[in-house]
């Protein structure tokens, strides 16, 4: 079945946005506490961010498009694929955004300027933009935009490296330290619901740490993904905006009713032609449900 | 896949299964003039003109396609896959069900 279109030429250039650069961040000594900011600004700022990152994003993807030839013409003539990597453009722009980190410095509105910039950081760097998010900006309402940096640092290194020949991820192998990165973003995640005053970042902490359990490959044990639905249900009473709301409710209905075991829940609906029909109707069938389209 | 699921739809008739889609195409008429009926032998629910954010999978919180949901006879969800489990996986899972569907059903 074909891939939305999407995937397949956003794999390439995504595949380069995925490795850090060893570039400095910044960090400036920041006010202990963050000041009060008049919320026009703050939407202010939220777009020249997203202004930044669509430009960012047309050059990633400009970038990828570009190797992508090179890597076709040379496999054409049998030439050894050309050295990527450190080329991508990324390292261009770390200055812009750290340039909105320190405009912005100690309000709301720094904050996804920061998380971009540990998303594209490793090392000390990345420790070091997480440090400011988890100390300057704790109560900050925008904290949940950072619960991915966190998270990520579960994997090995904080960093997911890329083989460029084949694809594939490398250098996630185990290095000894699993287990002094999970108890170190569990310690993280539970400062945050400590000191973040704010409904929403409440529940998007929650759902953070349920996710670890949710998502583990291998699955978590029956208790303890027991617990991290009890994280779900107590996100879903807290959160405040609508479209949260919804993805921790969605999140519930799959955990208990679209898992394997449970009983399906009935669809009713038009088929191609028209007609409605039900689920249930081939209740004394086997029935392989195929989620599709060609698009 | 679908020249395996045409196949399933062929070896399986008789036998208690039915192999139905979710197909969240936005726009059916589009779809059918790219791909013409008889490359889908199978009834399908449309998802409606919201495609992929249509009421079915938003309830079914669908996040990959294809999502493959096998089910056996008492409508009891007994395998999930996201991607295609590729298809030994798949018809060893549809052989198991099926056989338990007819020793319940004589």
């Amino acid at each position: 079945m074909p891939l939305p279109p999407l995937l397949g030429s956003l794999g390439a250039w995504l595949l380069f946005a995925a490795i850090p650069l060893p570039c400095a961040v910044a960090q400036q000594p920041a006010p202990a506490v963050q000041a009060a900011q008049p919320a026009a600004d703050l939407a202010a700022a939220k777009q020249e961010f997203q202004a930044l990152v669509d430009a960012y994003t047309a050059a990633s993807r400009e970038f990828a498009k570009q190797r992508q030839a090179e890597i076709e013409a040379a496999r054409k003539d049998g030439k050894p694929l050309p050295a990527l990597g450190m080329a991508a453009p990324t390292a261009e722009w770390l200055p812009k955004f750290r340039a909105g980190a320190e405009k912005y410095q100690g309000t709301d509105a720094a904050v996804p300027f920061l998380v971009w910039l540990g998303n594209q950081s490793r090392g000390t760097d990345r420790e070091a933009v997480l440090a400011t998010l988890l100390s300057v900006h704790l109560q900050s309402p925008e904290l949940g935009s950072a619960l991915r940096l966190v998270t990520s640092q579960l994997q090995a290194g904080g960093t997911r490296l890329i083989n460029m020949q084949s694809g594939q991820p490398s250098g996630t192998a185990d290095d000894g330290k699993a287990a002094e990165r999970a108890a170190l973003v569990q310690a993280q995640l539970a400062k945050i619901l400590a000191g973040n005053p704010h409904a929403d970042v409440q529940a998007q902490t929650l759902l953070a740490r349920a996710n670890l359990v949710l998502e583990a490959r291998p699955a978590a044990d029956a208790l303890r993904r027991a617990e991290a639905l009890d994280d779900v249900r107590a996100a879903s009473k807290l959160a405040v905006a609508p479209a949260l709301k919804a993805q921790l409710d969605g999140i519930l209905f799959e955990q208990q009713n679209l898992v394997v075991g449970a009983v399906a829940p009935d669809i009713e609906g038009p088929d191609l032609e028209g007609v409605t029909f039900k689920l249930s109707d081939y209740r004394g069938k086997v029935v392989l449900l195929d989620f599709w389209g060609f698009w | 896949m679908f020249p395996h699921e045409r196949s399933l739809v062929n070896k399986l008739a008789g036998k208690p299964f039915a192999l139905l889609g979710v197909n969240s195409d936005k726009d059916l008429a589009a779809m059918r003039a790219k791909y013409p009926d008889e490359q889908i032998t199978w009834r399908s629910f449309w998802c409606g003109p919201d495609g992929t954010r249509g009421p079915i999978p938003t309830r079914w919180n669908v996040r990959g396609w294809p999502t493959l949901y096998l089910l056996d006879h008492d409508g009891v969800i007994r395998h999930k896959w996201v991607g295609n489990p590729g298809d030994k996986v798949l018809d060893a899972a549809i052989d198991e069900l099926v056989a338990a569907a007819e020793t319940a059903g004589r």
